[in-house]
């Protein structure tokens, strides 16, 4: 354990919450919005994204988009945790878009 | 879609109609006397006070009934809740989804959805309208049969059912600022 | 509320208007006009000078009607008749309602009369631009101009349409008749 503080400011700890979020959810990072806030002491973090998806009518099936962000928001809350040493509080996830990617052929 | 009372609006302006004409029926009847009525006394003093008083009642129920007209618009589709945090789904992503599925038609022009609470007895649920804005020419049975199709699709994706009004429409109003262009 | 009974909210709610809109202007002109009667009663109470007429004045010009009073009576008893009959009037949107399983649909006359249309058109051979069709409440007409010297037949074309209509099964019903014209057009 080295001592000494670790000391980042709002604005990276946001664009690195972004970073962390487009990661979790597979999207590009420029399509990620995150807001920080005090939550009584804790790190409350609020995050709009889309999400990336299959089109309706594909063959793969995948996981239902409530499951998938669930487990992108647990991602993100102990990625965040981890790197950036504060504890997190409530972790709200709005996905206001869908990234629609098309099925990849294996040539 | 607003969550108006579509009764009561009925009769609130059926009220304020029949207020009207009877006014003026009985300036009316002044001026052309049919029925036997009193002459209004000249207000003074007091009763030009209570006269005042009724004004500002009118006027305050009016505003307030004005706006109270909620918008019933809701951004989001579906929300889970828990003590981590609060998980969203916008109704563009809906659009985004089934809007893919319907650009093989060529009948199709633009898909746009709004998401709303519907004002029911106990709970309110959220609602999705899909405006599906199609040629003249369409072929009515695909359109509506692929997007059920996709409807269906999209419960699983959410794994949810939510319910869904299509309106399938000709498109002479303006677009709407989310309205996706299917082509 | 069952899922069945929210559906058939939301379809009643797309098919008619809601009037919203006009019971808010019916309650502005109500407001502006009180808002005046609050103004100058305050102003008589106060004595002080009107802004219009007084109170007094105002009630003088209405126990003994001028002309331009009764104008202006008449103008208050269009507007509220307007009002009542909007009241009263279903307000439709054009709009028929379609069964479906999963979800409430709702299509405007326009795109249905399109559909129609083209189903009779296909039938008959002629090309679309020779095929209008119109749809109402309960009613729709397909007329088309026939090619000059291929005579139609108007009962089978009607049958048809009616046959397609009864698969979509649109809400109220809709009954279809096809009216050829008189005069044709040479050529294909």
């Amino acid at each position: 354990m080295i001592p000494g503080r670790v000391s980042i400011s709002g604005r990276a700890l946001e664009r690195t919450t972004a970073a962390i979020a487009a990661g979790a959810l597979r999207v590009p990072v420029a399509t990620v919005r995150v807001a920080l806030a005090d939550q009584a002491g804790l790190l409350g973090v609020s995050v709009t994204a889309p999400v990336r998806a299959m089109p309706l009518r594909s063959t793969e099936p995948e996981a239902g988009i409530l499951t998938r962000v669930q487990a992108a928001r647990r991602d993100i809350r102990d990625e965040l945790t981890e790197i950036s040493g504060r504890t997190v509080g409530r972790v709200n996830i709005t996905i206001a878009r869908a990234e629609i990617r098309e099925e990849k052929r294996i040539r | 879609m607003t969550r108006s009372n579509r009764t009561l609006n009925r009769l609130l302006l059926a009220l304020v109609g029949l207020l009207f004409i009877a006014v003026a029926a009985w300036v009316a009847n002044r001026g052309y006397p049919v029925l036997d009525v009193p002459a209004v006394p000249v207000p003074e003093g007091d009763a030009l006070w209570i006269v005042a008083a009724s004004a500002l009642v009118v006027v305050i129920l009016s505003l307030v009934w004005i706006f109270t007209r909620g918008r019933g618009r809701a951004s989001a589709v579906i929300t889970a809740t828990d003590e981590t945090g609060t998980v969203s789904i916008d109704a563009r992503v809906a659009a985004d989804l089934i809007s893919h599925d319907l650009a093989a038609l060529a009948d199709v022009v633009s898909v746009s959805s709004t998401a709303f609470r519907t004002t029911g007895s106990a709970t309110s649920a959220i609602a999705l309208e899909l405006r599906v804005v199609a040629r003249r020419s369409a072929d009515l049975r695909h359109l509506v049969d692929t997007v059920t199709r996709s409807v269906e699709q999209f419960d699983e994706v959410i794994e949810s059912r939510i319910p869904v009004l299509l309106h399938v429409a000709t498109g002479v109003r303006a677009s709407f600022a989310h309205e996706q262009r299917v082509r | 509320m069952t899922e069945q009974s929210l559906y058939r909210r939301l379809v009643r709610r797309s098919l008619h208007r809601s009037r919203s809109a006009a019971v808010i202007t019916a309650l502005v002109v109500l407001l502006l006009g009180a808002i005046y009667v609050g103004i100058e009663s305050v102003l008589g109470a106060l004595g002080n000078a009107p802004l219009l007429i007084s109170p007094a004045d105002a009630i003088a010009a209405i126990e003994k009607p001028t002309p331009v009073v009764l104008v202006g009576a008449a103008a208050l008893a269009v507007l509220g008749v307007v009002f009542v009959l909007l009241a009263l009037l279903p307000g439709s949107r054009g709009r028929h309602e379609l069964p479906n399983e999963r979800l409430a649909v709702v299509v405007d006359d326009g795109v249905l009369a399109g559909a129609i249309g083209r189903v009779a058109q296909r039938a008959s051979g002629v090309g679309p631009s020779r095929v209008s069709t119109t749809v109402a409440k309960r009613r729709g007409t397909v007329t088309i101009t026939p090619t000059s010297g291929l005579p139609l037949d108007k009962a089978a074309l009607a049958a048809t349409a009616q046959e397609f209509v009864h698969t979509l099964e649109p809400r109220p019903s809709v009954k279809v008749g096809v009216s050829v014209t008189s005069s044709g057009v040479v050529g294909a």
